[in-house]
This record gives structure tokens, sequence and C-alpha cells, in this order.
């Protein structure tokens, strides 16, 4: 019966984070400037998921990537395995050219296990492009068994996805000995509940078909992803004054202190959250200036970065963490100012506060300026 | 008078459909806020706003004033700082449309043109050499 066993594989990718994509423009617009099908040539961040690869019971695999741009394009792969933890890889796909990836060697030269923890699992490859510049498969293959098969790409990018709510999959020749498995990959940054409903139908069983309560079934299961929750400061740095470079203050307006603030994002376990997807967002209330009500700086939620200082990105970094700078407020004379800040990040069109700041600030001397939130950002010069 | 400004209303409706925020798409609330701030202050909140902006600064501000708000000292002292920020990193402009300053220069060139003091006038048109400086290669781009 061993000798028997055929593995087959059925891969599917229940990405219900493919329909919360919100099509609207408060994501797209900057982006995409559409909501589907008109704005293939923007340039953007785009993702593609490959739900499945295995390097278990004499299975190799092997991502094959294919460029039709004439540009070479920087890709970051991240090989998530079982349990949803990621190592991270970049390398550079150039024009027109095939890019043929082992996997157990890139897991292994990335320090993963790849006959334990990372023996099978999921990829995602991300990079900066228009739509579809590059495009692959997975193909996994075991020479013991005489078998190939594909594990195939969707498009999973912010603002456009080709996955449907609901996906299909089918096989055949289902025999005793012979194995069907599921995979079910939760590629997006949300919880979701997928219901997995296996149908296994008797030989020759055709329509009008029956399905014997001892073949057939239905199970449930409920994949737990990471949901954006909290930040964590990882550093704060004074900008210095001047008037080029990662500046601060001005010498004309010296009063005060301006910051470069890193924040990563957390989950509800306060695991950092290791993805590119994430764009944090502000909104600014309260804001004083000696006592004094201002305008909302900020009307509505606005982009924390890109800005003048470098390090600063719309989107987080695959590791999770962005920059807020230049953060604070400079004066020309003595003063001293508050405001509260809250701070969000998008997930494809989806919000989640991750934190509010409640910010004072001030300064007694020129060159010199305080600010703290009273927590974990306080920072003087 | 009338001229000039009827054709800044025209390029104001060329601009309107790539506003970028629903609720506020000309930015006027951003620009309020921005010239409400106490002169010489830099608020860091304010100030990626204001390098965002582009041309929108300037379309903001043809709906925050008329015409005689526009030929005093002060609002136009007030007004050069945030149209002179806006192009201070054409690459940061949220709307690949706004880094186009066709509205700033028009309305410089109006400022210009009835500024009452000599000083003032050198002023706007310092900060047009400076917009022009910025904005010459991604104009030629675009």
């Amino acid at each position: 019966m061993l000798a028997r066993k055929l593995f087959v594989a059925l891969v599917a990718l229940f990405l219900l984070g493919g329909c919360l994509v919100d099509h609207s423009p408060s994501l797209g617009g900057a982006q995409t400037n559409s909501s589907c099908c008109g704005g293939g040539s923007a340039v953007g961040l785009r993702e593609l998921d490959f739900p499945y690869y295995s390097l278990r019971e004499g299975f190799s695999s092997q991502l094959n990537l294919v460029s039709d741009s004439p540009h070479p394009i920087d890709l970051t792969i991240a090989i998530y395995s079982q349990r949803g933890n990621s190592v991270l890889a970049t390398m550079s796909i150039q024009p027109n050219a095939k890019l043929p990836i082992d996997l157990r060697a890139l897991l292994t030269q990335l320090g993963a296990d790849a006959n334990g923890e990372f023996g099978e699992g999921s990829i995602a490859v991300h990079f900066e492009g228009t739509i579809m510049p590059v495009v692959g498969q997975v193909t996994l293959t075991n020479l013991a068994l005489r078998l190939v098969h594909e594990s195939e790409m969707v498009e999973n990018d912010p603002g456009r996805t080709d996955i449907p709510p609901i996906l299909n999959g089918l096989w055949w020749n289902l025999a005793p000995g012979r194995d069907a498995r599921i995979m079910v990959a939760n590629m997006s940054v949300m919880t979701v509940t997928a219901d997995c409903a296996s149908w296994y139908y008797n030989p020759r069983n055709h329509p009008p078909c029956q399905c014997p309560a001892d073949t057939s079934g239905t199970t449930s299961s409920t994949v737990t992803v990471q949901v954006p929750t909290s930040l964590r400061v990882v550093s704060v740095s004074v900008l210095p004054t001047g008037t080029s470079g990662d500046y601060g203050c001005t010498p004309s307006g010296d009063y005060g202190i301006k910051v470069k603030i890193t924040y990563q994002v957390l989950d509800q376990n306060t695991r950092a959250i290791q993805s590119s997807l994430m764009e944090p967002q502000e909104e600014v209330t309260g804001f004083y200036i000696n006592g004094v009500p201002q305008p909302n700086p900020t009307p509505n939620w606005a982009e924390i970065g890109p800005t003048r200082i470098s390090g600063t990105s719309q989107f987080t970094n695959p590791s999770g963490q962005f920059v807020d700078a230049p953060y604070g407020f400079c004066y020309p004379t003595v003063s001293f100012t508050s405001w509260t800040q809250a701070i969000s990040t998008l997930v494809k069109g989806q919000r989640y506060t991750v934190r509010t700041n409640s910010i004072s600030e001030s300064s007694s001397s020129q060159g010199h300026g305080s600010i703290t939130n009273n927590s974990d950002i306080s920072k003087s010069r | 008078m009338r001229a000039p400004l009827a054709t800044l209303c025209l390029v104001l409706m060329w601009n309107a459909p790539f506003a970028a925020d629903e609720s506020d798409p000309y930015s006027v609330a951003v620009v309020r806020s921005l010239l409400s701030l106490p002169p010489g202050t830099s608020f860091g909140v304010s100030e990626k706003q204001n390098e965002r902006l582009g041309d929108r600064a300037a379309i903001a501000t043809l709906k925050l004033f008329d015409e005689a708000d526009l030929t005093r000292p002060e609002t136009i002292r007030k007004l050069l700082p945030v149209l002179r920020d806006s192009f201070s990193y054409p690459q940061l402009i949220s709307i690949a449309e706004d880094r186009r300053p066709a509205v700033t220069l028009f309305l410089l060139h109006y400022l210009e043109r009835n500024a009452p003091d000599p000083a003032l006038k050198k002023e706007i048109t310092a900060v047009e050499v400076f917009i022009k400086a910025k904005t010459e290669g991604k104009a030629q781009q675009q």
C-alpha cells in the first residue's frame, strides 16, 4: 500500500482578504488611479502568492518567475511555514528574464529548517511595478512517484486582486492507498474564518448524485492570522538643526525639537507583523500652541510617509516597520505646544487604529526642546 | 483683471478631477490650517501636508481668498512660504498633475502684478524663481 501511495495535493487558497479588498480611491487612487482594469500601466506595490510548496516525502519545489518588463525588478520573497513564520530573501529579475529558484537551496541559505518547520508552506513575492510584469508558478516534483504538479500563482495587490471569494478544486481517481491534501493558506494580515468543504463521491456516482453519509463530509477550520493592533517604538532620534539633509528645526526657528520615530506594527499577541502591505496614516486633533487651539492640521487621515526624511515610506517595510519624521514643532521663540495623534494602518482598504499619542512639547531656549507622550516617546536636546 | 481670473478658474476646473481627498478635493482645510500657523513656526505634521500639495496649494488659495484679499501684503506674505514649500520636494507631491506649477505660477504672476510694494514684488519673484528651478526638469518630463 505504501508503494502505491500517491500523494495528491490539492491546493486551495482561501484568501478572504481578497473579498475585503477596497476598490475605493482612498487606497487605489494615488497608486493605481483605477479600481479595476483600467490602471494597467500604473506603478505600485504588487504581491504574487503561491499557496503551496512541499519539500517533504521526496518532493522538491522550484519557484519559477518570468518577467516581461524592460527593466530589472527587485523582488522580496517571503516564504511562510505552515505556522505562519516567515523568512525573507531579496533578489532581482533581469529584463525579460526567467528566474528559477530552488526552494530547498534558498531556505538552507536563509538558515531555515527545510526538513522541519519550512518543509511545506506558501510563498509571497513582493515587488514594485506595473500590473503583472512578473508572473510565475511553483513546480512540485517527486521523481520516485513520477509526479509533477504546480502551485499556481494568484495576484494579491492592494486595490486589485484576482482571487475570488470561493475557490474550487477538482481531483479524481482517488483510490485506496491514495491521499488528498487540502492546503488552506491565509496570505492576508487579518483573521479569516474559512469554510473548507470537502466532498468525496463514490465511484461512478454521477448526477443526480447522492453522497452517502460515510463518504461525504464538511469540515470547518479557523485560520488565525495577525491583526494590526498596536505599535512598539523601536527608536527615537533627534533631527539636528539645519536646512538640508535630514534636518529638524531651522536656524531661524530653532526653539523646540523634531525627532525621527521608528515603529514596529504588532499583532493581537504583541508579535511583530512582518508585512509590507500596511499603510500607516495619522490624524492629528486637539492642536494647541501656547494654550490657543489651532485648526486641525490633518482634517482627514493622511499618510505618515513618505516625507523629506530618509527612511520614510508610504508602506511598512517587509519587517513591518515604518518611520514617522519629521515629528515635532519648532518656533522662533519660547513656546509650548500639545496635540493628539492617532495612528492607523490601512490594509487593503481596512483601517486598524493602532496607537494614540498625546504629545506635549516645549522649549525654553534656542537650540533646546523636549517632546514626550508620557510613555515610550521622550526626547530632549 | 477679470480675464486672468476667469482663465484661472478654467485651470481650476481642469485640475478638479485629479483631486486626492474626496471630502476636501482642493485641500482647502489643509491650506487653511497651514496659513493659521504663527509665522516662523514649523510643525512636522503640517510640513508633510504642505510638501505633498504642489499646485493644489494655489488652487486652495483661490478658494480661500477673493481678489481684494490677494492684494493685501499681509495675506501675500502668509501665502508665499506655503506656495514655496509646496514645491520644495516635487517628488513628494502626491498627485502627478500637481507637480506642474501651472496655477501657482499664474497666481504668483497675478500677486506680483498687484502687490503694492516693490520689496514684496521681489519676494514674490524669488518664490517664482525657486518653484521654476525645482520643477523645470519635472515639467519637461511630463
